[in-house]
């Protein structure tokens, strides 16, 4: 099965290291140009959009639009044997896209000293933050595509479910900063513990669909 | 041994039966026709027997097990649209197979593809629509499974390529000694081939067991309008003119009365007699036993 | 070796229409003493019908005495029903044919005098 979710996620895997490649460029120009300094970090937050719209919606919604579930599923595996390392594959290539883009993000800032501040880019450049972000946006994008079981819904349910807990979580951690005297790393923390346990409520949500419930 | 075992299985889509009070027994070695209109619940059945669906009521075994998880091994299935993944190359494909069951025979699928001459390299979404389906069901046979379930293969193929399909079918049942169970709308391609019905109508079985039991224990009763003929039998389908009726008859017993002609049956007339009684039929039992004698 | 066919309009049951072929094939002479039936795969994997059919016509034609099967090693003749070639016979029979077709008869009407002269001889042969 880890074969089979290998082989599926090739383009895939194609796809992230394009991005990766591109922000390597993009980071370059912006080291050799030190005024365009800032690009590459901010665009940083528009990639876990990406993860969860192609990486996670994509996973169970393109077998029953395709009908190959009626294959996968009728081998001698069960199917939580299918969805697991196809979760574990998105999850991974999720995490090392994450880590590409942000360190790159991180190095073409250069010498610019991190301020310190929850506004700043660098706090959610970070630490645990960004990989708890991309591992959450694949859950959702994963989650809507089992409930939804079409790709085209499941992504813009996922474009959406990302863009708008990105918008609660930046109004809870300037609340959380101004009303708690806690450090940014331990902010950062638990902003990435709470994303972490939603991203593990939406896997199982997706797993019990994809297992329990009949295909259409 | 019994291959396929249901047990007062039932499916319901929302308030809707799409398969009501099934009890079967099917024995092993049968090659098994499921017949019936479309939308009669042939798919449905198909589906619970491979374990993609779940019965509302009841039980379905196959080789006296539940078709789940590891049990699925007994069981091989191929959909009607024969789905396999487009971007795979042939040989990727059997790869799949290899990785996911633990019987699969990769050199008797390898063997059969190249006598068909369907290149290993060929992606796919670049063969035809029968060698596709010859793919598929290659696939399946290779994972030798004990019980092979095929939706519609003939379907969306061009005379040549069911031919094909089906000679390639048998050959793995003559090398492997597999049960088979495939679902058509056309019973003459049925007729060479298998020696088992299932009828299905209106999401109950209205018929199953070997087919020379069907035929023999069948009859068509003409005679004088208004009156019954003498004798034990169920009435299937009936059609009544000014003074003649036609009774389509399941036979009890010997029926001995002069006024009516009794004439034999071939399986396709016994099986349209069915469907066209849709489901105002429900004769107890549904299944044929094929011991007691008629005439 | 030979090769079966199949009518599918015949309405004869199938391992019936292979019994006959085979013994159509004893008589010609086409199988002799010894020689092998071809496998139930092989007829299948020409013909698309079920194994079964084909091993109870196999089956069928060993209870006659016509075969035996040979576990592991396939079907095969023990006994040939091949008469012997009679040229005197056979010039009767196109005689009678050139005769009956100067007559105005087709061979329709040909074929339907000797099933009937066939039927009425067997008759005449039981009774007696």
């Amino acid at each position: 099965m880890t074969w089979l979710a290998f082989r599926q996620h090739r383009v895939r895997m194609v796809t992230m290291a394009l991005i990766v490649a591109l922000w390597a460029g993009l980071a370059a120009v912006e080291h050799g140009f030190p005024g365009l300094r800032g690009i590459s970090a901010g665009l940083f937050p528009y990639i876990p959009l990406v993860l969860g719209v192609f990486l996670g919606a994509p996973l169970v919604s393109r077998e029953f639009e395709r009908g190959t579930h009626q294959l996968a599923w009728t081998q001698s595996i069960t199917r939580s044997r299918w969805f697991l390392p196809q979760t574990l594959v998105a999850l991974a290539l999720a995490v090392l896209t994450t880590a590409g883009t942000s360190a790159l993000a991180w190095w073409s800032l250069g010498g610019l000293p991190w301020k310190r501040e929850v506004n700043d880019t660098l706090y959610v450049l970070t630490g645990a933050l960004p990989y708890a972000w991309a591992v959450f946006a694949v859950a959702i994008g994963v989650a809507w595509s089992a409930i939804t079981r079409r790709t085209t819904v499941a992504m813009g349910a996922s474009f959406f479910g990302v863009a708008a807990t990105q918008l609660i979580a930046e109004g809870l951690r300037n609340r959380a900063d101004r009303e708690l005297d806690w450090p940014l790393t331990a902010l950062q923390s638990a902003e990435a513990g709470v994303l972490t346990a939603l991203a593990a409520l939406l896997g199982v949500a997706a797993w019990w669909c994809t297992t329990r419930r009949d295909p259409a | 041994m019994t291959a396929l075992e249901a047990t007062g299985l039932g499916k319901r889509y929302g308030d809707k039966w799409a398969l009501k009070d099934v009890f079967l027994t099917v024995p092993e070695g049968r090659i098994i026709a499921l017949v019936g209109p479309n939308g009669a619940g042939k798919t449905t059945l198909m589906n619970l027997t491979v374990g993609l669906r779940r019965p509302t009521t009841g039980q379905i075994h196959v080789f006296g097990r539940p078709p789940y998880g590891e049990s699925l091994q007994h069981v091989a299935f191929v959909a009607q649209e024969k789905p396999l993944y487009p971007e795979f190359t042939v040989a990727e494909t059997l790869r799949l197979g290899e990785r996911l069951n633990p019987r699969f025979d990769q050199p008797a699928a390898r063997t059969r593809l190249d006598e068909l001459g369907i290149p290993l390299k060929s992606k796919i979404r670049a063969l035809s629509g029968g060698q596709r389906a010859q793919v598929a069901i290659t696939l399946a046979v290779a994972k030798r499974a004990e019980l092979i379930v095929l939706d519609e293969p003939l379907a969306n193929l061009d005379p040549l390529a069911r031919h094909e399909v089906m000679e390639g079918l048998m050959a793995a049942v003559a090398d492997t000694g597999m049960t088979v169970l495939l679902s058509s709308h056309v019973i003459a391609e049925l007729n060479d081939v298998c020696d088992h019905l299932i009828l299905v109508s209106g999401g109950r079985v209205q018929v199953a067991g070997d087919i020379e039991d069907i035929v023999h224990r069948h009859r068509l009763l003409v005679g004088p309008a208004g009156t019954a003929p003498a004798g034990p039998y169920d009435v299937v389908s009936e059609r009544t003119t000014e003074r003649q009726s036609t009774l389509l008859v399941r036979m009890r017993g010997p029926i001995h009365d002069p006024r009516w002609t009794v004439r034999d049956l071939a399986l396709e007339d016994v099986v349209l007699g069915y469907m066209r009684a849709r489901d105002s039929v429900h004769l107890p039992p549904p299944t044929i036993a094929g011991t007691e004698d008629v005439a | 070796m030979i090769e079966f066919t199949l009518d599918r309009k015949s309405g004869t049951a199938t391992y019936a229409q292979i019994v006959q072929q085979v013994e159509h094939a004893l008589r010609a002479g086409l199988l002799t003493y010894g020689d092998q039936l071809p496998t139930a795969r092989e007829v299948v994997a020409r013909l698309a019908i079920n194994p079964n059919t084909v091993l109870r016509a196999y089956r069928e034609l060993e209870q006659r005495g016509l075969v035996e099967a040979r576990p592991g090693l396939g079907t095969f003749v023990r006994r040939s029903l091949a008469r012997p070639h009679n040229p005197r016979l056979e010039a009767g029979l196109l005689a009678w044919v050139s005769e009956a077709r100067a007559a105005g008869l087709g061979p329709d009407d040909m074929r339907s005098l000797l099933e009937s002269a066939l039927t009425g001889h067997l008759r005449q042969a039981d009774t007696a």
